[in-house]
């Protein structure tokens, strides 16, 4: 019974959260054309997905970059770039840190870093703004779609620079939130998982309830007080 | 508490019941448990009663058995519940003014809307918090959130309403995904058309119905408190074919709030008045004088068969109350029932997909029950009404964890009325059942049922069904508001008085208000409750094309 006491308990939350809130409960502001970073992903230094590349040279590079592109941009502490280091240091799996690496060439667009109001995307400063935007890559994307494809395909690309521009609180110039999010649902891997993985859980549980009231102990019922 | 030791597998039949008896009700064809498995909770002493019970010399035909199902961990649960409908219940009447108050449970929650601005009454925290849960783990409510069409902070009005349709076309988008199933019971709900609708019962929630009727009993003023030599409650029909069944209420106390009583589990039947479910047709009257029932739940047809029953056999019932549901209950059919007893008429609507949702112990408006049951009255294209206005009652409930619903339409129509603040009584005025017919007049034009209503309730009339055949004519069936002069119930023994005593003139009124109304002949045949049908009694119909929605 819902609050004097549940059989079991209910799903806890009703969607992703993270900190300072899930991705698409926040508004966004207008960020590049999608056009922008999927060409740009095409672009990708072949030496970013090397296994040898040092990435946390390449997010220092990044965040310099944006240090000295963005107006009142300031600096990672240390505590942020040693928790890079870990995540997508040498120690970390291939695709995690090729995930990170094309992260950080996304970072460093020019389109992006001379956006007027970047700073507007970050309202929980830049450390938390950059370490989002490779965690979504890194340890979202990679693990469920090799980062190679984030180059050499389509979908790939669509789904990479969506996922960049989501976890950067940035929307496509051009698309609304609802539409951004809603193209972001249609190419979104875990997205797809998700919905495949709910549905086959409503067909085991329509199997299971229509077994269930076939049951005789079912058909027995139980004594009724009132009459309806 | 330990179980009944040894109990059979199936209760033995009484000696020398033909088989086949009753129609589709083959005797004891969907039993499937044993008596610890119906009453976890049932000592050595209930059993013993309860075997006493089924082996009364003047019992009828049991054509089933079933039990409470409740488990020993069922009964805090229980208590709780009904601990929440009595807080539930005094708040409101503490607030009836409509000034601030109310119980958590009403307090808005932080994603309440407004509603309909012709209404603008937030939505309790029960309600939001049920969106919000439903767009995580109902089916249905998790596809229009993958579809956008609504989330978790959609306010209550922005989902479309649910209709009998939808439950039978898919009844598993309807139910949570994270519940366990293996308590699960079934029920069915029959409109007054159609085919009929599963709905999955857990016990606790069927349980809730005794916490719900101790409240009602104790707040009309009555004393229910479980007697050795009594049936605790009788559930009455009076049909062709039927479920009949003897059972222990072990949740009696947990749902009447008390700890415990002297008497644990005072045992219930489910009883059909119709003479074919007897062994002997003077059973009937013994083992209904002999039980006794304290609290007699049924619906009206059956209950004035009863109260005519009781006068003229001499039963000597004393009951402590009556609950009546399924149909409309009228003020002379309310007022036969209290001059039988004297006792208070409990007027109940629910629906069994739903669950009870408004109740009263008078002829005025309808309260809605202190359960999670938030009500809206809607028109036929699904916008809301502004309160005051007639419109179909839509209800919103959370009461049972197989089947939370929002905004599902009951398919009644009603007027409300809502109390200024949070708490305080929510009342439905001039609730009427199913849709409303209406009549051709001679002249062409077309009448609401309501004129007939109140015609037939002025006349005097208990219960009615009026029909318009295709040709126009006029039929119209009543119980009239006689005592069992004129009305014997069913076959049995001795017709007291002359036929038409008392009827005839209520009875000749109505038809010529009647006449004068639809401009019309009316064909009037005058008939027994038993005769009239059973369940939710459809008082109008029509076969001319318009006539009906």
């Amino acid at each position: 019974m819902p609050a004097d006491s549940m059989p079991s308990g209910p799903a806890g939350t009703t969607g992703p959260t993270g900190r300072g809130g899930s991705p698409s409960s926040r508004p966004t502001v207008e960020g590049p054309a999608l056009a922008v970073l999927v060409q740009r992903l095409t672009l990708t230094p072949p030496d970013v997905l090397d296994p040898g590349v040092h990435v946390p040279a390449l997010v220092g590079d990044a965040v310099d970059l944006l240090a000295l592109s963005v107006p009142g941009w300031w600096q990672l502490d240390a505590h942020a770039r040693t928790a890079l280091d870990r995540t997508c240091g040498a120690g970390a799996p291939a695709a995690s840190r090729a995930g990170a690496g094309i992260a950080c060439w996304l970072v460093r667009t020019p389109e992006l870093t001379r956006l007027p109001h970047l700073r507007e995307a970050a309202p929980d400063g830049p450390a938390a703004w950059f370490l989002a935007v490779v965690e979504a890559l890194a340890h979202d994307l990679a693990p469920v779609r090799d980062p190679q494809t984030w180059i050499s395909s389509p979908e790939g690309r669509e789904e990479a620079a969506r996922a960049f521009l989501r976890a950067a609180g940035l929307r496509p110039a051009g698309e609304s939130d609802a539409v951004a999010e809603d193209r972001w649902s249609a190419v979104s891997t875990v997205e797809q998982r998700r919905v495949d993985r709910e549905m086959a859980e409503e067909v085991r549980r329509s199997e299971e309830l229509a077994k269930a009231l076939a049951a005789k102990r079912a058909a027995e019922a139980a004594a009724q007080y009132a009459n309806y | 508490m330990t179980p009944a030791p040894d109990s059979p597998r199936s209760p033995d039949l009484p000696h020398g019941v033909p088989d086949a008896l009753l129609g589709e009700y083959a005797p004891f064809g969907n039993v499937a448990l044993d008596d610890t498995e119906r009453w976890p909770t049932l000592t050595p002493d209930g059993a013993a009663r309860l075997d006493a019970l089924r082996h009364h010399p003047a019992a009828p035909v049991w054509v089933h058995a079933t039990g409470d199902r409740l488990t020993a961990d069922d009964l805090p649960v229980l208590a709780a519940t009904a601990r929440r409908f009595a807080e539930r219940a005094a708040e409101r009447e503490r607030d009836g003014t409509g000034d601030a108050g109310g119980t958590d449970d009403d307090r808005t929650g932080p994603g309440a809307e407004a509603g309909h601005p012709a209404t603008a009454h937030p939505v309790p925290a029960w309600v939001t918090d049920l969106v919000e849960r439903a767009h995580a783990v109902v089916p249905r409510y998790r596809r229009a959130r993958d579809q956008r069409r609504s989330h978790a902070r959609s306010p209550l009005d922005a989902l479309p309403p649910v209709t009998r349709d939808d439950l039978r076309a898919d009844l598993a988008s309807f139910v949570p995904v994270d519940v366990d199933l293996s308590r699960i019971i079934e029920g069915t709900s029959s409109g007054s058309t159609g085919a009929a609708v599963v709905v999955p019962l857990h016990p606790v929630a069927v349980a809730a119905d005794l916490a719900l009727l101790h409240l009602l009993v104790r707040d009309a003023g009555a004393t229910w408190t479980p007697h050795e030599d009594r049936l605790g409650l009788v559930n009455l029909v009076d049909q062709r074919a039927a479920f009949t069944y003897a059972s222990a209420m072990t949740g009696f106390d947990a749902a009447s709030g008390r700890a415990t009583s002297d008497l644990s589990a005072p045992l219930m039947a489910r009883v059909n008045l119709d003479p074919g479910a007897w062994r002997d047709p003077a059973d009937r009257s013994t083992f209904l004088r002999g039980t006794d029932p304290q609290v007699l739940s049924s619906s009206p047809l059956p209950l004035l068969a009863l109260a005519d029953l009781d006068a003229r056999e001499g039963l000597g019932l004393h009951p402590v109350a009556v609950v009546s549901g399924a149909a409309h209950l009228t003020p002379p059919a309310r007022a036969r029932l209290r001059a039988a007893w004297d006792v208070p008429v409990i007027d109940l609507y629910g629906l069994r997909e739903t669950g009870a949702v408004a109740s009263r112990a008078d002829d005025g408006p309808f309260v809605v029950a202190p359960r999670r049951v938030w009500v809206e009255i809607l028109s036929d294209d699904g916008t809301p009404v502004p309160d005051g206005s007639p419109g179909e009652v839509v209800v919103t409930t959370d009461e049972n964890p197989y089947l939370p619903l929002l905004r599902y339409r009951t398919g009644d129509r009603a007027r409300i009325v809502r109390p200024r603040g949070p708490g305080g009584r929510v009342e439905l005025h001039d609730l009427e059942g199913r849709s409303p017919v209406r009549y051709r007049h001679a002249d062409g034009r077309w009448l609401g049922s309501v004129d007939a209503t109140q015609v037939l309730q002025a006349a005097g009339i208990a219960a009615w069904q009026l029909h318009q055949r295709a040709d126009g004519t006029i039929e119209l069936t009543v119980v009239p508001d006689a005592p069992a002069g004129g009305a014997p119930s069913g076959r049995g023994p001795g017709r007291a008085g002359a036929p038409g005593t008392g009827a005839a003139p209520a009875t000749d009124s109505a038809a010529r208000a009647l006449r004068q109304w639809i401009g019309r002949d009316v064909v009037v045949t005058v008939t027994t409750p038993a005769r009239l049908g059973h369940g939710r009694v459809r008082r109008y119909s029509s076969d001319v094309p318009g006539g009906q929605a």
